[in-house]
């Protein structure tokens, strides 16, 4: 899923200082289940605007409000009342809500009130890791479900480096290297000879390197 | 629909149910003291018990009603909640299942000879060997050798010491120190000493060396009024007693993790919680008993093994348990499915309803706490005598109430 | 603010406090409590709530360390206090206004004293202005 985290509350104040109708609108989907976006967050950042602003000598009515997935119109559409209220609004979704949001109340501003960061997986409470690049080019077969996009601080497609070592990454951070995690993998697999194969270089071209991507899929289109 | 029916979410009406069942049957995991008393006591309550053993057999148990004891046995996984839990058993080859209230773990422990003492037996076979009635004409008990002996052992080496010196047995009692930090080890070690056990200070490892029927053993005297000066004393004894170390079982990370409860750090099934001290799990319904918690005395064992049994037979009551305390409820239209609540609980209580495609909480299983009700990211769980309206204070509210 | 203090108290070990205290007479009439059945309970936009409201400061009595009958939600209140103080911090608020107070059932003249303290810190600081 979509993996972000609360910006600093001070960065999020600094951000709508001048107006005094705010509104704080959340996720319902991937940021509230990464405990970003979601209902309980929205309720926190209003709360942390309102006294900041009182601290500083300003009463300011700021709002909340929550969209289903706030990368889809028809749910955007559902707080259109609350956002026309607002001279402000915070959007705590992943950056294609807020983005969104701005395509449908074109004269209002719009703030991101999170970052987003990643495509990651849920380890554990509290702690999720990135996994796929988006690469646009899924070459998983080749390395055992383990992606080098991502899981490789390089990218690379013959890998180990020389910086892997006991099995992890010199950019350090407690980062697992990625290619242990691969050879680990195919071992386990008996695929081991995929490794033994030199794979040329990758095709960029599906990845951002050809600009901002769309997809069509013409045959749902009528 | 329009923008405004999308708005408003659909709710179905949220209850907790009245009463939960309770299983008139338990389930004891282990058949040596512990767990056998356990047993009796529970079947003395009315209630009916299958005994799990993984040995060939266990204390006297079958033969009375509503007891079922499964040798060479043992738990192989455990579904449900309290009052409800499916005990699935692997026994003498074949599987079989059973429903049961409660879950009681007396699994014991692991024990080793103390390593490189040469001509010395443990305190299980000295025990057996007196349970035997073999005449012992001297015997020489070493605490201390390599590190201070555990209370738990010491204690016991004190009781056989004692019951040894009863039979005319010479007793001669190598220690450090004398640890009588439990009820009654004062008063054991004083009786001890007026049979005649003789208890002699030694800090150091003695030499030992066989003689023709016994051992000779050659320990600096350390004790107050030996003298101005060090004296070597020379002592002849038939048997020479070391302690076991006690470890826990190798099975208890496998059992825990399918009884979803902790260890401590020694790996035994006693988390470091004082609610948790008296053989309570973080699970209602399941309950650890005896050595497995950390090696204890028979008089503790059983005192505890009674507790516990009574414990069990108040908590299942008749039958049916009505449900008198808090429980969280989740409201499948909000949740998100994301498994926050399953992994946050620490009682087991949340789980997953694969049709509603929602989290669920078992009632049975819930002690109402709340920790899944602050953490779910969709606000989808409640406790209703203390929802969020309730928490926010009074006058943050408007001034109601 | 109205000078108002709100003490969050766990049903196992802050309320028993509690109510000895209140036996023992002594504390302030601004004194608001909120029982929870764990500390755990407690979110943080509970306690955000409660400034917002206008409390000068506002305590979380949670079971000690390895009492808490559901093991870890003392742990959880602990961390949430923390980030709550973060956030008093980030929008110009004193972070000691939020208490995080480790107490036993019998505590009844500790769980005066946890309030007496901070009546004492926010009057100060009122005056300070």
């Amino acid at each position: 899923m979509i993996v972000g985290k609360g910006k600093p509350v001070e960065e999020v104040v600094a951000m709508v200082e001048g107006y005094d109708r705010i509104l704080v609108v959340g996720c319902n989907s991937c940021v509230a289940v990464c405990m970003a976006g979601g209902e309980k967050e929205v309720a926190v950042l209003a709360s942390a605007l309102r006294l900041a602003f009182r601290a500083k000598g300003r009463e300011v009515q700021v709002e909340e409000a929550m969209t289903e997935r706030q990368c889809e119109w028809e749910f955007v559409e559902t707080v259109r009342e609350k956002v026309e209220r607002a001279q402000a609004v915070v959007s705590i979704a992943c950056g294609v809500g807020p983005q969104t949001m701005a395509r449908k109340f074109l004269d209002k501003p719009i703030y991101p009130g999170i970052n987003t960061s990643f495509m990651g997986q849920p380890e554990e409470i509290g702690v999720w890791s990135e996994q796929c690049g988006g690469c646009g080019d899924c070459v998983l077969d080749e390395y055992g479900a383990v992606c080098p996009i991502a899981r490789c601080a390089k990218r690379m497609l013959n890998g180990p480096c020389g910086g892997s070592q006991d099995g992890k990454c010199e950019v350090g951070n407690d980062t697992d290297c990625g290619w242990q995690l691969i050879y680990d993998r195919l071992k386990a697999l008996g695929q081991l000879d995929r490794l033994e194969r030199n794979v040329g270089p990758k095709d960029w071209s599906t990845d951002r390197d050809k600009g901002p991507r769309k997809i069509v899929r013409e045959d749902v289109r009528v | 629909m329009t923008a405004q029916e999308m708005a408003k979410p659909v709710r179905k009406p949220l209850a907790v149910p009245e009463k939960v069942p309770a299983t008139q049957r338990v389930l004891v995991v282990g058949g040596g003291v512990s767990g056998g008393t356990a047993a009796r006591m529970l079947l003395g309550f009315g209630l009916e018990v299958v005994l799990v053993e993984k040995g060939a057999g266990a204390q006297p148990f079958e033969g009375q009603a509503g007891a079922e004891l499964l040798t060479e046995a043992r738990l192989v996984g455990l579904e449900g909640n309290f009052g409800d839990f499916k005990a699935t058993i692997e026994a003498g080859g074949q599987i079989v299942w059973r429903t049961v209230g409660a879950v009681v773990v007396a699994v014991g422990v692991r024990t080793e000879p103390a390593k490189e003492v040469p001509l010395a037996i443990t305190l299980t076979d000295f025990r057996r060997r007196m349970a035997a009635g073999e005449p012992i004409r001297n015997v020489c008990f070493l605490m201390d050798l390599e590190q201070s002996t555990p209370l738990a052992e010491f204690s016991l080496g004190l009781q056989f010491a004692f019951e040894a010196a009863q039979k005319k047995t010479s007793v001669y009692f190598l220690c450090r120190d004398v640890k009588v930090a439990e009820e009654g080890l004062e008063r054991l070690y004083r009786s001890a000493r007026e049979e005649g056990v003789l208890f002699i200070k030694n800090e150091a490892r003695p030499t030992i060396a066989p003689l023709a029927e016994a051992a000779s053993i050659q320990v600096m005297d350390l004790s107050p009024g030996a003298g101005s000066h060090l004296s070597r004393l020379c002592l002849t004894a038939e048997v020479i007693v070391v302690p076991e170390a006690f470890f826990p079982s190798e099975d208890n990370p496998g059992l825990a993790a399918l009884l979803a409860t902790d260890l401590d750090t020694k790996g035994y099934f006693q988390p470091a919680n004082v609610r948790l001290a008296v053989g309570r799990t973080n699970r209602r319904g399941l309950f650890v008993l005896g050595d497995c918690r950390g090696p204890s005395s028979v008089a503790e064992t059983i005192e505890r093994a009674e507790a516990t049994a009574q414990e069990i037979a108040s908590l299942l009551g008749e039958g049916e348990k009505k449900v008198d305390w808090p429980v969280a409820v989740v409201d499948p239209e909000k949740c998100a499915y994301c498994l926050t609540c399953n992994r946050i609980c620490p009682h087991k209580a949340a789980g997953m309803n694969l049709e509603e495609e929602s989290a669920v909480i078992y009632a049975s299983a819930c002690y109402g706490c709340g920790l899944c009700v602050a953490e779910c990211p969709s606000v989808a769980i409640t406790i209703e005598k203390f929802s969020d309206a309730a928490l926010v204070s009074s006058f943050a509210s408007g001034g109601a109430g | 603010m109205n000078g108002k203090l709100v003490a969050f108290c766990c049903e196992r070990s802050g309320m028993v406090a509690w109510q000895e205290a209140q036996a023992n007479g002594g504390l302030p009439a601004e004194l608001e409590v909120v029982a929870v059945p764990c500390a755990g309970r407690i979110g943080m936009v509970h306690l955000l709530k409660a400034f917002e409201g206008g409390a000068a400061g506002v305590m979380v009595f949670a079971c000690i360390k390895d009492s808490c009958d559901s093991l870890r939600g003392n742990l959880h209140a602990e961390k949430r206090c923390e980030s709550t103080r973060a956030i008093l911090r980030s929008v110009g608020m004193e972070p000691e206004r939020l208490e995080f107070c480790s107490i036993a059932p019998p505590m009844g003249a500790e769980f005066s004293e946890v309030v007496r303290t901070m009546m004492e810190k926010v009057s100060s600081e009122e005056r300070e202005g």
